[in-house]
This record gives C-alpha cells, structure tokens and sequence, in this order.
C-alpha cells in the first residue's frame, strides 16, 4: 500500500478586507514600521518593510519570502487567507449568526413622541400625547419577560424618542421595575440614552446612572454656542449650549456618574462645517477631553426628509474629518480612529433581537421609522400587545440584508470595511443614498492616528497631512 | 547602603538633590516618594532613589507616559498604595523628572499630595541659584518698571498693579499644585503689562491636551494692554485655534502672574493666563489657566516711560 499523498498548504493570500498603509514609521528603538488593518479581525497590524510591500502587492514570491511564523500571524488575523475561501460568504455568515444570536436582546423605548426642540434637519414629526400608564405597563412586561427568559442572558435598553428627558418620570418608573426583574432573575440589565441634553441636571445624570442603570449615554452639540443654539433651538426659544456644556463638565469634575459613558455627538452639514474646529476648542477649554467622555463625528445624512441642500458629500466629508480629527487628538479629545470591534449585526433592523416600541405600543425593526411620517405607519411590525411573552419580534423590512450582501446585490459586496460596518445602514441604501462611514474614505489618515497613539513617529512628518 | 556610583557625581548636584527631596519636598524617614521618569533621566532617578532610601525613605521609580497624564496619574496612585501597604501614615510625594509640563488637576492627583517636577536635568548648588535670586528681587524691588525682552525684538513693560510689587517665592513645595524646580522664583501678581512677548521656552494648559511643551519650533506671541491680551500670533494653526479660542470666547486674557526664574544665563519669564473672574465664559472653563515661557532680558527701569 502506498503513502497517502500529503497535500501542500495552499499559498495564502493577501485578505480582501486587508488595508495597507503607504507610510513608514520608526518606533522608539528606531525601527522601521509600517501598518495594515484587518477589518476582518478589526486588529491594526505592524508590518516590515518586505510585509508591507507583500500585502499591498499581493506578489506569490514576496509573500513566500515572509516566514512560516509571520505568515501564521497573518493568518491569525485574517490578514492573509487560504484563495479557496470565499470571504464574503465568511462575513456574511458571520453577520447573520451575531444577529441570530438572542441571548443579548436590545429595546430601544420611546417614553415620549415629543420634543423640546426644533432642528432644522431633524426628520422626526414630534407630538404631544398623554402618558399611558396601560401601553407603558405592556412595554414594561415585555422587558420583563426578557429578563425571565431563561435563554436570554442580557437587555439592554435604549431611551430614545422625541426627547426622552421630558419623560423622566416614565424612564424612573420603568428603570426601577426593569433593574429589579434584572436582579430577580440574575440578568445584565443596562440602559443607554440618546438625548439632546438640554434638560440635564448633574442630579438627573447622578440619578439616572445609579438608579436607573444608565451606562451610556449620547447628547449632541451641534457647534460652539452660537450656532448649537441657533441650529438646535429649543421651542422656548431658549439657547441650551453653556447649561448643558457646564452639566457635563460638573458631573465629570466632581465624579458624580464615574462608570458613564458620554458620546458627544456633532451632525455636520454644509451649514456648521466651518465652526467644528471652534467646537473643538471650546470642548477642550471646558473640560471634556475627559476619559468618560468619546467624540462622535456624524455627517448628515436624510432620515426620510430632504437634506440635499446641505448634505456634504461623503468623501468631502470624510477628508474635512481627517483634519477634525487631527484637531481633536492634539486637543486630547478622545475618540477611536479605526474601529475596534468587528460588527455583530449593522443595527437593529438587522436583528430580530433588537426592536423599537413607540408610546403607542407599535413595535418597528428600524429607528428611522417611527416618528417619521410614512414611515410611522408602514413601518410597524407589531404591535407590543400581540407579542407573547419574550418572543422574538416579527422580521422588518431589513432582517433580509445580508441575503442581499452576500449575494452581491450591494455596494456593500464589494467594499473592505465590510466586517467592521456591517452596511451602516440598509434603509437609506434602499432608498438610494449612501450611507458608508467616513472610515470607508478616510482610514488611511485615521491609521495614521492610530499609529501616532502607539508611539510612532512618522519618518516624512509632512506626508499624510 | 547606596553605592557611591549611584550619588550623583559632582558635590554642587548631590546639594541639589538632596535640597529637592529634604528641603522641597521635605521628606523624612519613613516617608514614601515616587520618582517618574522620561527616557534618558535613569542617571538622575537612580541619584534621587539611592538618597532617598539612604535617608529611609521608601521609594518606587515609574516610566512617564506623556501621551496620557491621566495614565501616568494613575500609575502614581499605584505606585504609592503598593509603597503604603499596610503601614502607617507618612508624608507622600511624587518627583517628575519628565520635560512636558504637567499639572496636579489634569494628571488627577488627590489635592493632598505633594508634587515637584524638574523638566530639565537643572542640578545647580542651590546656594548659587539663591544667590541670583536675592541679586534679582534686589534690582527689581526698586525700579517702578521692568522691561522684559524676548525674541525678534519683543518688548513688554511690567508695572506694579493695585500696589502688589513682586515677592519671593522659596519655600517647600505645598499640596495640590506640581511645584517645579528649581525652586525658587520672583513672583509678580497681577502686574500691569503693555506690549509684546514672543514664548519659545515652555506652554502649560491644565487641559490634558498634546500642545503643551516646548514651544522652541512654534513661538506663540502675545499682545498685551493694561495686562490683558489684545492679540495672539503662532505658525502652528493647532495651537493658535485653541489660543484663539480660549482669549475670545473663553476670556482667558487676563495676565494673573509673571514669573522670573533666576536661572544661570537669561532668566526664564513666565506669564500665567487666567479666565477674567469678573466675566468668565462659563463655570466649566472659569478655571482654565495657560502659562507661556521664554528665556528673557529682565531690565529693571529706573524711570517710567512709554509702553512700547
């Protein structure tokens, strides 16, 4: 009987969600380094110059001529792959089981459908109602039954609206029967917030975080004063600006809410571009390059309205970003230049395991649909009522997206940071705009960031910039 | 014992050394210090570490990280608890020998804990240095105005304000602030100043921003008038946003102290910038204070004259 023939391991090659950087660095021992970004494993890379040069050109015999060890590393963290596999298929599958997976569930609350201001590019249609202690109450029990639910190990709920603060008591009522069925059952139970801030106190951000769970939470600031206050106008009349700014900066000064994690959000369009380095400054002035605190830079993008007017187009917006970011670093603002995680599933349309519930007691799939004229009706998916107990809520509009990636129907198929942004967002791609992250334009700038944060210096300071 | 390798080498360095750790800091027995360091200060950690322990002293050497004073502020308060222990209560201090300026609030240090920092390996007899310092506040307590020079032909005129005339400043360290070294200074509170100063030596912002530093290869100039700024100048536009920012919006234009270090060669002059108390912006930035530096020309003025 003859041998069985041992198959050579393929040759591996460069990962198609691999990104090579064109700048060279020295470490403090002044080595010479270079870098790639793996999105399939989300891990910054440092590479030599012959590594470097393999990866970007993909060259059979520059990657031989790497080493069995370096090329295991690679290998390790996808950034070099076995040619049989099909990535995609890998990503996708990938995608699909993190939105599969219900033992994390994710509520998004609405307590209010009102807001307290007036944005001129917000697409939400606010309303005032009464509070329905029966509707709140059925929200409430569905919470619960997740808790109860034996295959579910964590909740997470989000308080969105409107604005969520002008329902504080809701948010008292139902965090305190949330965090004790938590207990009860012996469950993670946290809370986040998406909140324009201006009716914070340092009481309400002390109380909402020790009694209500509160872990993280996202207000936004439009720009330094004049234009926050003019762009994001209270009905009242009223500026929130300097009362908001000094709410955070106490509560951060005095350690009143030290495990909570503060996004600040900036929405950027044509009409506030000029003014972000001015709110840059003025974050820094005020105390809020703090370690609680990450900036979130965000271009405007439609929420079913039409912002064509002042939208900025992405790669404008992405290369404005990279000097914002660059600002912001110096200022020691914190933010993360690349991401750091790959994308469990893009949002909560994509997850049975995510669902939105509005003061009415409607159940959406996605968080651009309630509130939103149209969208407000079509978009239901159930009602809170209907669904029987800890139920997975029924699919919505998007749940089928990566059946759509994964067979190459999407922009998406084909673009490397896939892993790390999952879409972003399936709706506006369906309704034709685009909706890639800055990163997808401007990661070579944001590694360089990243570089810088680990050390290196760059051997031609003035390249990059 | 301490080797004599580790002690510094020369006389005049290991007076100094024991000047910052028994004089400054005023150490003891029994007492506890942690020394951070930049590369390139081992020779002289090494010399603070073998004093300190020959004085029985419990001491811990700690690399700096200057890309994160909060990093590094939590590295101290490590550092001391592992140095405390289970023992009894002593007197805790922390010695940086790092060049960027750091700041008590920003690093988040507890406000009962004593600081020096020494961002140059300045090791002088520390006789010789109060020796220029009595010669300074000599010269300088009798003049009505000082006029202070520094690069590109840059004039400022310090008169006394409200009556305050400069003072010594020579003591101990004392809690809640990072006291640099040398120690040793002329202190002048809110004097008037008219005219322009160039800082190329070192800006502090008690903000845990990355512009803090020398300023050698990016000068920052300063107008001022009746002790206020009335304008700013910088080649890089990074650094001059923020300034910028920080006089127009902030109010953060009012000139709180001058500072004149009697160091060998040109004296180090140093203004400290405070938000206005009368008007400040907001109560989350009325504590923002930036210091400039630069090696000057101190010449006391015996007769008023003109603001340049």
């Amino acid at each position: 009987m003859s041998a069985p023939m041992v198959q050579p391991p393929p040759a591996l090659v460069p990962s198609r969600y691999l990104l090579v950087g064109d700048r060279a660095y020295r470490d403090s021992d002044g080595s010479e380094a270079w870098f790639g970004y793996a999105t399939r494993s989300a891990t910054l890379i440092r590479l030599d110059r012959a590594g470097a040069h393999a990866l970007r050109s993909g060259d059979p015999a520059a990657l031989a001529g790497l080493g069995p060890e370096e090329r295991r590393r690679l290998a390790r963290l996808h950034a070099l792959v076995d040619p049989a596999e099909d990535e995609l298929a890998a990503v996708t599958d990938g995608l699909r089981e993190g939105s599969a997976h219900g033992a994390t569930r994710s509520v998004t609350i609405m307590p209010t459908s009102y807001c307290n201001m007036a944005c001129s590019y917000c697409g939400q249609e606010h309303v005032k109602a009464a509070h329905d202690r029966q509707r709140a109450d059925r929200t409430a029990r569905r919470v619960e039954a997740m808790l109860a639910d034996p295959a579910v190990d964590a909740v997470t709920v989000t308080w969105f609206g409107g604005e969520p603060l002008l329902a504080l008591r809701v948010i008292r009522e139902l965090s305190a029967r949330f965090t004790a069925a938590a207990a009860l059952h012996g469950k993670t139970y946290t809370a986040r917030m998406a909140t324009n801030g201006s009716l914070l106190t340092t009481r309400t951000l002390a109380e909402l975080h020790d009694d209500c769970a509160l872990a993280e939470m996202e207000l936004t600031i439009d720009g330094p004063e004049e234009v926050h206050d003019r762009r994001r106008l209270t009905r009242n009349g009223r500026g929130s600006f300097r009362r908001t700014v000094a709410v955070l900066a106490r509560t951060l000064d005095e350690g009143l809410a030290p495990g909570l994690r503060i996004g600040i959000r900036v929405n950027i369009d044509r009409d506030n571009e000029d003014s972000v380095t001015g709110l840059l400054n003025d974050l820094a002035c005020l105390g809020l390059a703090h370690p609680q605190v990450t900036l979130h830079l965000i271009a405007v993008h439609s929420w079913g309205n039409d912002v064509s007017e002042v939208e900025l187009a992405a790669r404008a917006y992405a290369a404005r970003e990279a000097d914002w970011l660059r600002t912001a670093e110096a200022l020691g603002l914190h933010f993360g230049p690349l991401p750091a995680a790959t994308v469990r599933t893009t949002c909560t349309a994509t997850t049975r395991s995510g669902e939105i519930i509005d003061t009415a007691g409607r159940v959406y799939s996605c968080s651009e649909h309630p509130l939103v004229p149209g969208a407000r009706d079509s978009g239901v998916v159930a009602e809170v009522a209907e669904l029987a107990g800890s139920a997975r809520r029924p699919a919505g509009a998007f749940d089928d997206w990566y059946d759509q990636v994964g067979d190459g129907g999407a922009q998406c198929s084909r673009c490397p940071i896939l892993p790390v942004c999952g879409g972003s967002c399936p709706k506006l791609w369906r309704e034709g705009h685009l909706p890639c992250p800055s990163v997808k334009f401007n990661w070579a700038q944001r590694m360089d960031l990243a570089v810088r944060r680990r050390g290196y210096t760059p051997l031609d300071p003035a390249a990059g910039r | 014992m301490p080797s004599a390798q580790i002690l510094a080498p020369d006389p005049a360095e290991r007076l100094a050394v024991r000047s910052a750790l028994f004089d400054r800091l005023r150490l003891a027995a029994g007492d506890r210090l942690v020394v951070v360091l930049d590369r390139g200060r081992a020779a002289e950690a090494a010399w603070l570490a073998a004093t300190a322990r020959a004085g029985g002293i419990a001491v811990r050497l700690l690399a700096g990280d200057a890309r994160s004073p909060v990093r590094t502020g939590r590295r101290v308060l490590g550092a001391l608890a592992d140095l405390r222990g289970d023992g009894p209560p002593a007197r805790e201090a922390v010695f940086f020998l790092c060049a960027e300026p750091l700041d008590h609030a920003v690093l988040r240090l507890p406000a009962t804990l004593v600081a020096v920092q020494l961002p140059v390996p300045d090791w002088e007899d520390p006789a010789l240095r109060a020796g220029r310092l009595a010669h300074l506040r000599q010269l300088t307590a009798a003049a009505p105005a000082v006029l202070v020079a520094t690069g590109g032909g840059a004039e400022l005129r310090l008169r006394p304000a409200d009556g305050r005339p400069p003072r010594v400043e020579d003591g101990p360290a004392e809690a809640g602030r990072v006291r640099q070294l040398p120690a040793g200074h002329l202190h002048w509170p809110a004097a008037q100043a008219d005219g322009e100063f160039v800082a190329d030596g070192l800006i502090a912002i008690n903000r845990p921003t990355r512009l803090g530093g020398s300023l050698h290869e990016r000068p920052v100039s300063v107008r001022l008038a009746a002790g206020r700024v009335t304008a700013l100048g910088c080649a890089d536009p990074v650094l001059l946003g923020l300034l910028e920012r920080a006089v127009s919006v902030h109010r953060l234009d009012r000139l709180a102290a001058v500072r004149c270090r009697p160091t060998a060669g040109r004296p180090q002059v140093t203004l400290r910038l405070v938000v206005d108390p009368d008007r400040p912006y907001s109560t989350a930035s009325a504590g923002l204070r930036i210091s400039l530096g630069a090696a000057a020309s101190w010449t006391p003025e015996p007769e008023h004259r003109e603001a340049p």
